[in-house]
């Protein structure tokens, strides 16, 4: 990875930034904004491991915080976690598994929204019944983002190998 | 005989031109009743000829066609050219005429209402979380925004500033959790809270009404301009139905919004008013 290497990945979360506010966020299928951002920090830690994940979890998740009306950190904070956390499976899966980055986005997602209410609910900004929540919002946005991972997974994966290639980095992904 | 060998050829010639306009005339002397000859030719030929004479005249348009093939490839490929041109200026068009409709709406609105100094605002941005809901407009401390500054719409309010950039502001929506707006039922004048829900089924609620209170659906929620920042009698919603409040100590109305918070696209900022300086 070279330095114009990370400014395409800032570039990429910027677009995601965008995407979500606008285009997302108006055209959204029973009022359900799929978290761009979460799918990028989670293929992130699922191709690079947990220091990445983690990283770009936070400076994501950051940028997320910035565009958003709630606290700032609530985001960068969970995302760091999440990526940290989901960055250890990295060496432990088959990285070619397109059906991998789903189900691990459908989990991220549902631990992502509850973290995110207990946060939420802790600094009194939010109050929810969990379990309607679960079935209207939680579940679906699960598996909305759960089926729009392969896809973005599978671009990134494709980008950081033709990367490592191109400098001959000593270690395989 | 020399001269006959000569012009034979000539000769027949000759008379076979004599023959047949000798034929003709005489064929000809009854114009308008067909001879049985030709009547039976002319069923046995007819529909071959229709047949054939229509795979010609095909045969003909292909070959014309072909002909004229590059010169119409050119022709459609202007002509497709100027049709995306032309639905692009429709588009635009439209785009445009409803803008203006929703202008116009938002321009009668301030007339509405003089006594206050609004300023219009265009929706940039929305809220990428899915538990917030608030809107970014494209106006901010520049153009003289606050926070809690209200912003309506044509059809009512719309929520509060909640923080002030240099060119752009965020705006809680009502719906959001964190909102809450001094309310009251138009006729009644009874007064509550009105406080988002976002997330559940009900997603607006007037809270706190006495148990005694008499609201019916349908009534209209206004501000009650209690709090300071609302300035008072701006349209909320409407009442859908009214339930009681748990352990049964008040009542609580479940209302739907005026204003449609999925097709915000411009809003109005109220900057100052009569009413506000009020409350104060």
């Amino acid at each position: 990875m070279r330095k114009l290497d990370y400014g395409v990945l800032v570039l990429l979360v910027l677009f995601c930034l965008i995407l979500q506010s606008t285009l997302l966020a108006t055209f959204s299928p029973g009022g359900l904004i799929p978290d761009l951002i979460l799918i990028f920090v989670v293929s992130t830690a699922l191709i690079r491991g947990s220091t990445d994940g983690a990283l770009w979890g936070f400076f994501a998740g950051l940028g997320l915080d910035l565009i958003s009306s709630g606290f700032l950190g609530f985001h960068s904070l969970l995302k760091m976690v999440l990526g940290f956390f989901i960055g250890l499976l990295e060496e432990k899966i088959f990285k070619d598994n397109l059906l991998l980055p789903a189900i691990v986005l459908f989990a991220a997602t549902v631990i992502h929204e509850l973290l995110f209410l207990t946060v939420a609910a802790s600094y009194r900004q939010l109050e929810v019944r969990l379990l309607p929540v679960l079935s209207t919002i939680i579940f679906p946005l699960s598996l909305y983002n759960a089926l729009l991972a392969p896809f973005f997974y599978a671009k990134l994966l494709g980008w950081y190998r033709s990367r490592s290639r191109y400098q001959g980095e000593g270690r395989r992904i | 005989m020399g001269w006959w060998q000569r012009y034979r050829r000539f000769l027949q010639l000759a008379m076979a031109v004599i023959l047949i306009i000798t034929a003709i005339s005489f064929v000809n002397k009854e114009k308008g009743r067909y001879k049985l000859p030709e009547t039976v030719l002319g069923a046995a030929l007819g529909p071959v000829q229709g047949i054939v004479q229509g795979l010609s005249n095909r045969l003909k348009g292909t070959l014309e066609g072909i002909a004229e093939l590059k010169h119409l490839r050119e022709k459609n490929r202007l002509l497709k050219e100027e049709l995306e041109q032309k639905e692009f200026m429709y588009s635009l068009l439209l785009e445009l005429k409803a803008e203006n409709a929703r202008l116009l709406k938002l321009l009668d609105l301030r007339e509405m209402i003089p006594e206050f100094e609004t300023i219009a605002a265009r929706v940039i941005a929305r809220e990428p979380s899915n538990w917030y809901n608030a809107i970014t407009i494209n106006v901010g401390s520049r153009q003289g925004i606050e926070v809690d500054m209200p912003v309506i719409t044509h059809r009512g309010l719309v929520g509060r500033v909640m923080s002030v950039d240099r060119s752009q502001a965020q705006v809680l929506l009502l719906l959001d959790q964190r909102s809450s707006v001094g309310g009251m039922i138009q006729k009644t004048r009874e007064p509550g809270i009105v406080k988002g829900f976002a997330g559940e089924e009900e997603n607006l609620r007037l809270l706190y009404l006495p148990r005694e209170a008499k609201i019916r659906a349908g009534d209209s929620v206004v501000t009650s301009g209690l709090g300071g920042i609302f300035p008072k009698g701006l349209k909320i919603g409407s009442v859908i139905e009214v339930k009681a409040e748990e352990y049964g100590l008040s009542q609580y109305a479940v209302i739907e919004a005026a204003a449609d918070f999925h097709h915000l696209e411009e809003v109005l900022v109220i900057l100052a008013g009569e009413g506000e300086e009020e409350v104060e």
